[in-house]
């Protein structure tokens, strides 16, 4: 590998900005965002869903720092495939259990004595062990005291690098220390586990082509984590500025608006994406000379699929802003901006718009996890991401035969679920500590 | 006297580690009318649902008992307490709006109660409930049981509710601020008829208010109740002419009254429920307060037959006359021209048809008005809700555009009625409103909120002389400078109404606009912020245009005084010819509404302000005018002028010539 070649997909400049833009706002000294984050980190529930969610945040951005190999390579790879390269090195021929020696299918084999046999032959990550295999139990306690130890130490450095910084400690928010040191420690645990399983063994199995179902479902945290953040921000702009025009100006303007989005509603979504989707996939094949690489392509659509889905999920929000800014415009203080002359985008600039920042905030967070379940739903429709992508929705798709087969092949289906179950549980719950702790009426007690 | 019907004694509530209520004892005997005097947060409600054993789920009770006729009701279990709710003890709320269930009918709502307490069913049922609401005064009675509420005006609602009450045979009623929500006229209705209820019932009645002028007309005995503890007992002639403790003396100060002196004002706000306190729970705001009222609670002592007080300095605080320092009365310059102009303003509201093909409905929310302001006066408009008054103060603040008629400031353009232009004129004219929580942007710090204005009209440009501006502002309205910085929920109702005068200050208007400004605070605090309001408009001679229902107030703090009834000016004039010789019936009536201690309330009208929708024809006030003659149902009067620039809308004034049977005299039109 000589030198690196890095490749800026339109997703991965978005999420970036996306979370440099947070950094920036709760860097902020005065905020609100800060005070609010300060009242989420003290409650447990929000500091256990919040460490679950930063964890999948992480694996996002990391696998959003792309690069080509080497230099004439037209292949994309991004940091965190170099992190989960271990579990590339070995592919099977095909299915294959969880933590199992074998595989799940028999094959004809010519024993040396001439016989033809059906047997389940032996994986290839387990041949290629050279000093004997041990057992998974083995492994699952080496792993757990590797995870005790490796909580423990860093967080023993933690607390002796705030013994020194004073300072440090005291910018810090006030935190649910005791959740948060359990949760560090699962989560320690459950890493250094996987890792002395993946060592030895497919840890959730392998697909039809033998890929391992663990790479696969880390490699899916991207596409759908991606595609809720970004179509929630799609929605955002629509939602936000035509939601608050409605409701400040009222008259001709909210008769529009509210003309649109009713008639937006009353196109089956469904159907709207299909044919967006057609669209786009015309617009790719005419224009292949723009999209030179796979990866190109399938970033293409996913954008394109945020796009289409955010444009035709603002009217929820929508609503609900311009119920709140009919509210909002009759409230004293916007009335006494007004006899002052300040004018009417000002007036909606600081007047409305903060306070109207809890709901949007909320909303954003209870979207985030639907949304997530509806990439699921769309890419088993075929309408969703890239088939090449690697993504829960797809996986589910394929689990369509694997379900039908006899015995049936649960592990794949079973480890998009639970991540992705995983991620929803823990947006929802992050969800309603937001709620409590943007909402100016809880705040005041 | 006749049975004791409700003993109280040492009852103590808590709510997390704050005592909420702290030792309250008293007792209510038939026939008897105990009135609860508190501001808000003093608990007064938290006793009314101890009673009741209704207390919030976070509340607990510490000590004491609530005796019910020789029973102690907080042992006694939930099923017997259950039936003596809406029975044998009977409430009504303050906000007739919602306590009515808006999908039931009337007759449903009251024979619910019936039913469940009297065992009525069927025909025997529906006559109960006619005859309550006839007994409530309700017009057509067996119609209205059919009806929703959303039918009744706010007065019948409450008087519907009083039905209710009525309904289970109470021995006890317990009314909490029954006439808070409503208009003067109506809540001199509603206060007969539960004095009349009670008076036919022999029912004891336990009355919460925070109105001296209320429990005055309708209490034998009143407690006074401070920050969760009672520091006064006594019978009404007791408490009206020898009030002993320092809180409830300075209660008295704080009523704007006749004379222009200075009010008395309570420093402080009312402690929030929750605060903890050792000693004397009034002592941080007590003038007379010494080091033993901050350390020691006082002992509840027997200062007269039947009157207790709860002080350390009762002697003291008794010869501490009500010192106020008299004031000079503001120079008005009432020659030269007015500063405001108003002619011939009228505002519609257009609404929307009630089917289609129907012309739209309008509204007349200002009828052809004429006013006139100068420069250093104050005018205050008075009248019930829905008459027309704010929104003829957002026309002048230049919130709300006229339709027809005109409206001059002086030096300035001709006011511009158009939404483009109107901004121009508004630096001369500012409002401040009635609702201190909402009228400051929860999101925005103080300075930020006071700098806004003062941007946008370009008053001074330079931030750092912008600054200094600030700093005297927050001098002027007596906030420390320190204020600037913080944000409006850290502050109480009081202080929030000074930092939006202070906000309307800033960008050094001619006129402010009061929209009610005193009417969300409680009486202590309202005087700070009159009083303030006094001081500016003589620092600074900024006229002031006061918005309010309150005729005492309005009386106390204005010059002239302009009534308004159903969009029109039916009387102006200087003050005190309007309070001592009015000439309109309506002002006679609102006068007479005001609930006068020691005053057996005269002047009860029938009826309620039609609505704006419906005008009546002719003189909109004659359906309710004791007067009124069939000339004033076709032919609305014309203006008529006395002396002193006192203007009256009526076919027949009440002058003293016509009070002695002459012919109108004085008419100049």
């Amino acid at each position: 590998m000589m030198g690196i070649h890095p490749v800026i997909l339109w997703t991965d400049a978005l999420v970036w900005l996306l979370v440099a833009g947070f950094a920036f706002a709760l860097a902020r000294r005065d905020s609100g965002l800060r005070k609010g984050v300060a009242r989420l980190t003290r409650a447990p529930v929000a500091v256990a869903s919040g460490m679950v969610l930063v964890a999948y945040l992480g694996v996002t951005l990391l696998d959003s720092l792309h690069f080509h190999p080497a230099a004439g390579d037209s292949g994309v790879v991004s940091v965190f495939d170099l992190l989960l390269r271990p579990l590339q090195r070995v592919s099977e021929k095909t299915y294959s259990a969880p933590l199992a020696d074998r595989l799940f299918v028999q094959e004809q084999v010519l024993r040396p004595d001439g016989h033809q046999q059906r047997v389940y032959p032996l994986l290839a990550i387990v041949a290629q062990q050279a000093h004997g295999h041990a057992q998974p139990a083995a492994a699952v306690w080496y792993g757990v005291l590797q995870g005790l130890g490796l909580a423990g130490a860093s967080a023993a450095s933690v607390l002796i690098w705030f013994r020194r910084r004073r300072a440090a400690r005291a910018a810090l928010p006030p935190l649910a220390w005791r959740t948060a040191l359990v949760m560090w420690t699962v989560g320690c645990v459950l890493f250094a586990v996987t890792v002395q399983l993946a060592a030895s063994w497919h840890v959730f199995g392998t697909d039809k082509v033998g890929q391992d179902v663990l790479y696969q479902s880390l490699k899916s945290i991207r596409t759908d984590f991606l595609f809720g953040l970004l179509t929630t921000l799609a929605t955002l702009p629509l939602a936000v500025g035509l939601g608050v025009a409605a409701g400040y100006f009222g008259g001709w303007i909210d008769d529009i608006i509210q003309y649109v989005y009713t008639t937006l509603n009353a196109i089956p979504g469904i159907l709207l994406i299909a044919a967006a989707v057609l669209l786009m996939q015309g617009y790719i094949e005419v224009h292949a000379a723009h999209f030179d690489s796979l990866a190109l392509r399938a970033d293409f659509r996913l954008l394109f699929l945020c796009a289409i889905l955010g444009v035709t999920s603002w009217t929820g929000l929508c609503r609900l802003l311009r119920a709140e800014t009919l509210k909002l415009r009759e409230l004293e203080y916007v009335q006494a901006a007004r006899s002052f002359g300040v004018s009417d985008w000002r007036i909606m600039w600081r007047h409305i718009l903060p306070n109207l920042t809890h709901l949007v905030l909320i909303s954003v967070v209870m979207d985030f996890s639907s949304l997530v379940l509806v990439e699921a739903v769309l890419s088993y429709l075929g309408l969703g991401v890239d088939p090449s992508v690697p993504s829960w929705g797809n996986m589910i798709n394929a689990a369509q035969l694997e379900l039908a087969r006899e015995p049936v092949v649960w592990w794949p289906l079973t480890a998009a679920f639970s991540l992705m179950f995983v991620l929803v549980l823990s947006a929802n719950l992050f969800a309603d500590s937001v709620r409590e702790a943007f909402d100016p009426l809880g705040s005041r007690s | 006297m006749s049975e004791t019907l409700l003993e109280i004694s040492d009852l103590c509530v808590s709510i997390g580690d704050a005592r909420v209520l702290d030792g309250v004892g008293f007792g209510i005997a038939s026939q008897e009318t105990f009135a609860l005097i508190g501001e808000s947060g003093s608990g007064k409600s938290m006793i009314a649902l101890a009673i009741m054993r209704l207390l919030p789920s976070a509340a607990r009770f510490e000590a004491g008992h609530v005796g019910w006729r020789g029973r102690d009701l907080l042992d006694a279990p939930e099923s017997a307490v259950r039936a003596l709710r809406g029975g044998e003890i009977a409430m009504i709320f303050q906000e007739p709006m919602t306590s009515l269930n808006p999908v039931l009918t009337l007759g449903e709502q009251i024979g619910e109660s019936l039913a469940l307490h009297r065992q009525l069913r069927g025909k025997a049922l529906r006559r109960e409930a006619v005859g309550l609401l006839q007994a409530v005064g309700i017009a057509e009675a067996s119609a209205r049981l059919a009806e929703y509420p959303f039918r009744l005006s706010g007065g019948m609602k409450q008087r519907a509710m009083i039905a209710m009450a009525l309904a289970g045979n109470p021995r006890l009623l317990i009314a909490d601020e029954p006439t808070t929500a409503l208009d003067v006229t109506v809540q001199a209705q509603v206060l007969e008829l539960l004095r009349e209820a009670q008076r036919r019932r022999g029912m004891g009645m336990l009355l919460i208010t925070h109105d001296l002028g209320v429990a005055g007309i309708m209490a034998d005995r009143i407690g006074v109740l401070y920050a969760g503890e009672l520091v006064e007992i006594a019978t009404r002639e007791q408490f009206f002419s020898a009030a002993r403790h320092p809180y409830s003396r300075k209660l008295f100060a704080a009523l704007p009254g006749r004379s222009a002196a200075r009010l008395m004002q309570i420093p402080g706000s009312v402690p929030q429920a929750g605060t903890r306190f050792s000693g004397c729970r009034f002592a941080q705001r007590c003038d007379l307060a010494e080091a033993r009222c901050f350390v020691t609670v006082a002992p509840w002592v027997e200062v007269d037959a039947g009157h207790f007080a709860r002080c350390h300095l009762l002697e003291k605080a008794f010869i501490a006359s009500t010192e106020t320092s008299a004031v000079t009365a503001p120079v008005v310059s009432n020659g030269g021209a007015p500063l405001l102009e108003v002619d011939q303003l009228s505002v519609e509201f257009s609404l929307s048809a009630l089917r289609w093909f129907e012309a739209r409905r309008t509204l007349l929310a200002v009828d052809r008005v004429n006013l006139y302001l100068h420069a250093g006066e104050t005018l205050a408009l008075v009248g019930e809700s829905g008459c027309g008054k704010t929104t003829l103060g957002r026309v002048i603040a230049g919130l709300q555009a006229a339709d027809t008629g005109s409206l001059v400031l002086r030096d300035s353009a001709e006011y511009p009625t158009d939404a483009g232009q109107r901004r121009i004129g508004r630096a001369g004219v500012q409002m401040v409103f009635q609702d201190p929580f909402a009228s400051l942007n929860p999101r925005m710090r103080i300075d930020h909120l006071l700098e806004e204005g003062m941007v946008a009209m370009h008053v001074e440009e330079d931030a750092r002389r912008r600054r200094g501006r600030l700093r005297e502002l927050m001098a002027q309205v007596g906030l420390p400078e320190q204020a600037l910085e913080r944000y409006p929920h850290e502050f109480s109702g009081g202080q929030r109404q000074r930092i939006a005068i202070a906000r309307a200050l800033a960008v050094r208007p001619r006129l402010i606009v009061c929209d009610e400004p005193t009417s969300a605070l409680d009486v202590s605090v309202q005087a700070q912020v009159v009083n303030l309001l006094r001081d500016i408009q003589q620092q600074s001679a900024v006229a002031l245009l006061f918005i309010t229902h309150n005729l005492v107030l309005a009386g106390y703090l204005a010059h002239r005084m302009a009534v308004m009834y159903l969009g029109r000016i039916v009387e102006t004039g200087a003050t005190a010819d309007l309070l001592e010789r009015p000439l309109h019936p309506y002002t006679q009536v609102l006068l007479a509404a005001i609930p006068r201690p020691g005053q057996a309330a005269a002047g009860v009208i029938r009826g309620e302000a039609a609505s704006a929708l419906h005008p009546p024809s002719g003189c909109a006030f004659h359906p309710r005018c004791p007067r009124a003659q069939t000339l004033c149902t076709h032919t609305e009067p014309s203006a008529l002028s006395f002396a002193g620039g006192h203007i009256v809308h009526c076919h027949f004034p009440l002058t003293a010539d016509a009070q002695a049977g002459g012919s109108v005299a004085g008419l100049t039109q």
